[in-house]
């Protein structure tokens, strides 16, 4: 009797269509470009989840996190912050549509210029992107 | 398998710039470990100015003999061990790059041209042929059936 071979069952990815995996992280401030003046954090980290959860559905903040950082610019000076890391999953067709990024963009501007930033951080994937123009 | 983003399409889409790639993992300490590979490559002065890690924008094939990878790989190694820094072995030699390349001064870039000889600008730099006859090579492998290698590698291409 020949052997009947079990025909392999295609099962839908996982990954494929609407599954999340694209990380976009955004870095909230706790000071000024200056290094010394606080900002309102906590207003900025409730705009970016209130953003984020509209935008792409979902978003988590990290609690505060010290950092310190010498400022060899400013003769060694030693620049203290607490930065909350917000993370959001998105797919990648959300991530590249034009009106997310447009809001995206826009909410970075202005945080970036009310907070008076030297630079907007976010990760995408695995590339980190500067804005620095708040205009 | 790693989903492609067009990241230039993103960062028109943001009126970003883009920067450079930052090893990114999920959770808390995926988070932190960010976190401070960011403000350590990319934070910029507090009084503005231009960020104090290098715009790295550009990417080529550099060759390398295996040894000098060992040898990177070694160095980053220990730095990790003694610092706890994670810096790639490609990292490291990136910043070894910028650092020599922004030493070298003229003299000594003078001196690299008169040492490479006899080499026109038509020739290339890499390889000098002294224009001995070369023996045929032996084959490394046995191809089956009528066709040759050349056949096989044009069917890959294809």
């Amino acid at each position: 009797m020949a052997k009947r071979h079990k025909r392999p069952v295609r099962r839908r990815s996982a990954l494929k269509g609407g599954r999340k995996r694209i990380l976009v992280v955004l870095f909230v401030p706790s000071v000024e470009r200056d290094g010394t003046t606080p900002i309102d954090q906590d207003h900025w980290v409730d705009a970016a989840l209130e953003m984020f959860g509209r935008v792409f559905g979902g978003a988590t903040a990290y609690p505060k996190a010290k950092g310190i950082w010498r400022d060899d610019e400013r003769n060694g000076a030693l620049l203290k912050d607490e930065p909350v890391v917000v993370h959001c999953y998105t797919t990648p067709a959300d991530i590249e549509d034009s009106g997310h990024l447009a809001e995206l963009g826009r909410f970075c501007r202005t945080m970036g210029r009310d907070a008076r930033q030297g630079e907007v951080g976010l990760v995408i994937g695995d590339e980190y992107f500067a804005i620095r123009e708040f205009t | 398998m790693k989903p492609r983003l067009d990241m230039n399409k993103i960062a028109r889409g943001l009126g970003a710039e883009r920067r450079g790639q930052v090893p990114v993992t999920s959770g808390y300490f995926g988070a932190m470990q960010l976190l401070a590979d960011v403000e350590a490559r990319f934070r910029v002065p507090a009084g503005g100015g231009r960020a104090t890690d290098p715009d790295w924008t550009e990417r080529r094939l550099v060759p390398l003999a295996p040894r000098t990878l060992k040898r990177l790989e070694a160095i980053t190694k220990g730095v990790k061990a003694r610092c706890g820094l994670s810096v790639e072995p490609m990292q490291l030699a990136a910043v070894l790059l910028e650092k020599t390349t922004e030493q070298l001064s003229d003299d000594e870039v003078n001196d690299l041209v008169r040492n490479s000889g006899r080499r026109g600008s038509e020739e290339s730099p890499a390889i000098a042929w002294s224009g001995r006859r070369l023996r045929p090579g032996k084959p490394a492998g046995k191809v089956r059936g009528n066709r040759t290698v050349a056949d096989l590698v044009i069917e890959n291409r294809k």
